[in-house]
């Protein structure tokens, strides 16, 4: 018996060191072969693995769509108050808006949705070139930067006229819409100065009315002051902080309850669809796996699903609360306020954070299991 | 019930013993020095192995008998690299497997070894088929050579007609046979089985049995085949006895006809004299 326990040189025990590595490595194409294989022979789990996905940033998105909906009705009901208060001033005062020319004065970009709105409503309103406007530093009143009529998201053409120059800006105007909330309050003087070259001077002062009607009206009685948005007694505007505020926190709230909802529920899915089948890891680790290729095997399985499932759960989480409000506010409401940039991005992003969220859940479980030694991942039990 | 020696010719149980008697002088393809294994959990500590030292030669039928819970599995997956010893060395074809690196562990585990397990560990969702098929394509086979060998070793086992059909509809004997089938996909050297026929009833056991007996006799197949199966000791070429997790003695098998004849005379005796 001692003489076996020599080996025999010819006996073919060396492993071929080159070859395994070769051999070892199976490509791509053959682990997504394998797994498309196994994603269509047990479809059915699969697909209650990918709802799970679905479901999750379904719900995730619909929270965000309807809170993104919700803003932009709001939004369009407040602007929609307020064009309603510009243009009945204006046909108190002028009879209708076209044929008048109309001057805004603006000294910084114009951004927010509300106040794009409500110079569109103006546009619409008036006639081509009627809209003219005059960009002025913030501080004083000299022109800006050639740069700034190019931030405005009113191309100069047909109804926006861009003027630098105050005089001019003012010169047969009929309306002087003072947009800027922080625009410091013109003086006395050069309002006076200004207002003689009106046609017809109705001053607004968009935020907040920050003129006082009387002491306007001593430079020029002609003068019509309206201010635009409501304004408010001081225990009005805490009261309305505080709404705010809480708004805030509910929004926020909800945003993070369902971020929650949707990691855990991503999470579970996955990791049930794995752990159940640590014996079959352990499995294939016999018959000859490497670990890294089954990582492989799980990380285009959870691809897949992670991809397909967040994209189907994004769609239906928009489409649902969409329709909801299309069918109980007006398509025409909803369509012209639905802020769609702000929903496609809050799309694009649950979408790839259901996909990443899909593998990290199905890779962690899976390394972990390819780890083992093929014996304790055969002993598992799930 | 059919005796199980009667599925053999004369001509093969001759040759069984003649090969009993030739496989002194032949190569040693697995090793087991001082093999120990300790399981941890918590604070007890579970000696499985204890030091079992076993050669193993090329072409030779191994059954390892034991009562439950004597280390039989435990072994298994020492020798057959799906576990590390606690102490000692595991060497297959002289190589200590501790030695190897992930990708020579599973080119062994691959192409050197076949497993067979008591609950058959086939993929349940895959084919029969696809499940042959596995092993292969791990080995880098084409597909379609794959697909080839995978129907002959089918048919071999006597599943040619159930190709297309997946595990869960077939029986325990049928499904093992897949797993047989499995474990000769790569043409190994050495076929590990543990209690193969525990889930079997008497008939499907003794035909498992000879299954694995005829690879020892035609393919050169060394089979370790861990066992509670009286049947499997007639067949086998030596037998070794773990008790404790220690190697209690080794027997040829021409050593233990008797006791074999002891043993079965009272289980055998009740239904087929
Ligand atoms: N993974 C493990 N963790 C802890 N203890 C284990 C583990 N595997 C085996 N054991 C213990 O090691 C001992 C030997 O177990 P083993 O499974 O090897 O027995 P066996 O001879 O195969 O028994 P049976 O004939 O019932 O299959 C037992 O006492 C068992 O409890
Ligand atoms: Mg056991």
């Amino acid at each position: 018996m001692t003489q076996n326990t020599t080996p025999q040189p010819s006996a073919p025990s060396v492993i071929p060191s080159e070859q395994v590595r070769e051999q070892a490595i199976l490509p791509w194409k053959i682990a997504i072969r394998i797994t498309l294989r196994g994603l269509k022979i047990r479809l059915g789990r699969s697909l209650i693995t990918m709802s799970g996905v679905v479901l999750g940033i379904a719900f995730l998105m619909s929270v965000l769509t309807s809170e993104g909906l919700k803003s932009g009705l709001a939004d369009e009901s407040r602007t929609n108050t307020e064009v309603l208060r510009l243009f009945k001033l204006v046909e108190g005062e002028l009879g209708s808006i076209p044929n008048h020319k109309i001057a805004v004065l603006v000294s910084r970009p114009i951004t927010g949705r509300h106040r794009i709105r409500l110079m569109e409503k103006l546009a619409s309103q008036a006639d081509d070139g009627a809209i003219c406007m005059y960009w002025t530093q913030p501080d004083t009143l000299t022109p800006a930067t050639e740069t700034a009529p190019g931030q405005t998201p009113f191309p100069p053409g047909k109804k926006f006229r861009f003027i630098s120059d105050f005089q001019e800006l003012c010169r047969d105007a009929h309306l002087l819409v003072l947009f800027d909330e922080e625009m410091p309050l013109l003086s006395t003087d050069t309002l006076a100065a200004s207002l003689k070259l009106m046609a017809q001077p109705v001053v607004l002062d968009y935020y907040y009315g920050r003129y006082d009607l009387s002491g306007l009206q001593t430079i020029d009685p002609r003068i019509q002051y309206a201010s635009l948005s409501y304004q408010m007694s001081p225990e009005e505007i805490v009261r309305a902080e505080k709404l705010n505020a809480r708004n805030r926190a509910r929004r926020i709230w909800i945003t993070v309850i369902s971020m929650l909802v949707t990691v855990i529920g991503i999470a579970n899915a996955m990791l049930m669809s794995v752990t159940e089948r640590i014996r079959e890891i352990g499995t294939m680790k016999c018959l000859g796996a490497l670990s890294g290729f089954v990582v492989k095997l799980f990380l285009i399985e959870s691809f897949l699903l992670g991809v397909v499932g967040a994209v189907l759960g994004t769609a239906i989480g928009f489409l649902v609360p969409f329709v909801a409000y299309l069918l109980s506010a007006g398509t025409q409401m909803v369509v012209s306020s639905a802020p769609f940039g702000h929903i496609a991005i809050a799309g694009v992003q649950s979408a790839i954070a259901g996909t990443v969220l899909a593998i990290i859940a199905a890779i962690y479980p899976a390394i972990v299991a390819a780890k083992m030694v093929p014996a304790d991942a055969l002993r598992t039990n799930v | 019930m059919p005796d199980t020696a009667t599925a053999l010719t004369d001509q093969e149980k001759r040759d069984v013993l003649h090969f009993t008697q030739k496989q002194e002088h032949r190569r040693v393809v697995a090793r087991a020095q001082a093999v120990k294994k300790l399981y941890r959990m918590g604070k007890i500590e579970v000696h499985a192995l204890r030091g079992v030292d076993l050669t193993v030669f090329a072409g030779e039928f191994l059954a390892i008998m034991g009562p439950s819970g004597s280390g039989k599995s435990t072994f298994f997956n020492m020798i057959g690299g799906l576990d590390k010893p606690s102490s000692g060395k595991v060497f297959i074809d002289e190589v200590d497997i501790a030695q190897l690196d992930a990708f020579e562990l599973a080119w062994l585990r691959c192409r050197k070894i076949g497993y067979i397990f008591q609950s058959f560990n086939l993929i349940p969702v895959m084919t029969c088929l696809e499940n042959v098929m596995l092993p292969m394509t791990f080995a880098g086979v084409t597909h379609e050579e794959a697909f080839e060998r995978a129907c002959e070793i089918l048919r071999t086992v006597g599943l040619g007609h159930r190709l297309t059909h997946k595990p869960p509809q077939m029986s325990g004997g049928q499904q093992q046979r897949i797993a047989v089938a499995r474990a000769l996909a790569n043409r190994p050297a050495i076929v590990l089985a543990d209690e193969p026929t525990a889930n079997l009833d008497m008939k499907t056991g003794a035909d498992i049995i000879d299954l694995l007996v005829r690879l020892t006799k035609h393919m050169g197949v060394t089979v370790i085949s861990a066992t509670h199966d009286m049947k499997m000791l007639s067949m086998c070429n030596r037998v070794v006895w773990i008790r404790d997790g220690t190697c209690d003695r080794i027997e040829e098998r021409k050593n233990i006809k008797i006791q074999v004849g002891e043993m079965t005379s009272a289980t055998e005796g009740a239904h087929s004299h």
